[in-house]
């Protein structure tokens, strides 16, 4: 019963792959991210302690193997902050800017913002899978957000 | 904040397209392969995916490209006066986890090219066959692995060319393989060990000379080391590998752990052609 545990993995698969996209913006690269995560899901379950958090684990197993990824990359190295410059010369609303700009989102802004509004995931459940404090990811969001140039109160992030 | 372009709406419109994206197919197959093979113990993927993807492209544009290795042509000898024989380097790829470097050899310039073109094709199947294995290793997840394969010109006497190709395996240790072949270019024969005598009594006659030579090695010098267990030496294969060296005499060669322990190498023993003098074909080719 215990060895189906990574069906459920395999259920979600879409998430993940979608957030290894995001950070590695092509496709062999992030298959590549889900190979390594997988492999080191199976190689670690035996020590998760708590088995119905399984998801959050894999989440942060796939966090963490894209990071490592990005760093081992220079090719890849992300963007440390948004060019402020290039939005200001664009200021119309566009979808596409917009999209171009989470796409550019520094790692850990990035991460937040997919979490909490693409896969709709709950702060503290977010908060789970990066190890952090609820309010630590709220500062995150909230800054992230700015960055995004969108409309937000700080409670209602 | 009047900086401000956007409402979480406009995020929520970013969201639905983002959750149409689809994972490709293959994930889902490589997850549960992984899944239900976790017993196969897996040693790892560290194996950057642009790079397998990168090596493949590699591969196949260097298989078909043929122009585009003359720049790597590293040697040109003239074998038997008229043909060429060319390496070049097929594929090389050093990462963390694993190094390869696969050469092919060419022959041209042989007569009516019936010879040459079975070898080269010979060749280059050899290639694609050793890359492909490796790269299966490598997907299965073998690490510290490395593959060189390379051919060199072993003998040219005018008469009998020999190629060397020599595989080495490495892994925990590493493992030595030859493969030669030995052509007489001018009349574009190729030469089999059996096709150079008159019967079949030559495996035992080489087979008795090299036991002889052996025994005469290990008692003039203790660090020759052949096996003496169940894997030590009986006979010789009817195709054994051989070349003819520049002497015009025959040399049987033995891969790496055949019949030696490992640290001896791969071993050959020269026979002396007055041992085969009642069983050769002619004098033409060993004398």
């Amino acid at each position: 019963m215990d060895n189906q545990w990574y069906l459920a993995i395999i259920a979600e698969k879409e998430r993940f792959y979608r957030l290894a996209y995001s950070y590695v913006k092509n496709e062999q690269d992030a298959l590549d991210i889900m190979q390594e995560s997988m492999y080191k899901a199976l190689k670690q379950y035996g020590r998760l302690r708590e088995k119905d958090v399984v998801i959050t684990w894999f989440y942060r197993i796939v966090i963490n193997t894209s990071l490592n990824f990005l760093k081992k990359n220079a090719k890849n190295i992300y963007i440390e902050d948004i060019d402020q410059e290039s939005i200001a010369a664009h200021p119309r609303k566009n979808y596409f800017e917009l999209r171009q700009a989470v796409n550019e989102l520094p790692f850990q802004y990035k991460t937040v913002i997919i979490l909490r509004y693409f896969e709709d995931m709950k702060i503290s459940d977010i908060a789970g899978i990066l190890g952090e404090n609820v309010n630590t990811v709220k500062t995150r969001l909230y800054t992230a957000l700015k960055k995004l140039r969108v409309e937000i109160s700080e409670e209602d992030v | 904040m009047s900086n401000n372009l956007y409402s979480k709406k406009d995020l929520e419109v970013i969201a639905r397209e983002w959750r149409h994206a689809k994972a490709p197919e293959k994930l889902e197959r490589m997850m549960i392969d992984m899944a239900t093979q976790k017993q196969k113990k897996f040693t790892g993927f560290r194996i950057a995916g642009t790079s397998v993807a990168a090596v493949a492209l590699a591969f196949v544009l260097g298989l078909n490209v043929s122009s585009a290795f003359a720049a790597t042509m590293r040697n040109i000898p003239l074998i038997g006066s008229a043909a060429k024989f060319l390496t070049f380097r097929e594929y090389e790829k050093k990462t963390d986890t694993y190094a390869v470097q696969i050469d092919t050899a060419k022959i041209s310039g042989m007569g009516n090219g019936a010879l040459e073109t079975a070898l080269n094709e010979k060749y280059m199947e050899q290639s694609k066959r050793l890359y492909n294995e490796f790269m299966s290793k490598i997907k299965a997840g073998d690490e510290n692995i490395g593959l060189f394969s390379n051919y060199t010109v072993k003998a040219d006497n005018g008469v009998t060319v020999s190629i060397e190709n020599a595989v080495t395996e490495t892994a925990a240790s590493g493992y030595e393989k030859l493969a030669y072949d030995t052509l007489d270019v001018k009349n574009e024969r190729y030469i089999t060990l059996k096709s150079l005598f008159v019967d079949d009594s030559y495996i035992d006659v080489i087979s008795k000379n090299i036991s002889e030579q052996i025994s005469a090695q290990m008692s003039a010098d203790a660090a020759k080391v052949y096996f003496t267990n169940e894997n030590k030496f009986k006979a010789i294969s009817g195709d054994q590998a051989f070349y003819i060296n520049n002497d015009n005499k025959l040399v049987v060669a033995f891969d790496e752990y055949a019949i030696a322990p490992g640290y001896m190498g791969t071993v050959e023993f020269m026979i002396p052609t007055e041992a085969l003098r009642n069983i050769l074909v002619s004098g033409e080719y060993i004398h």
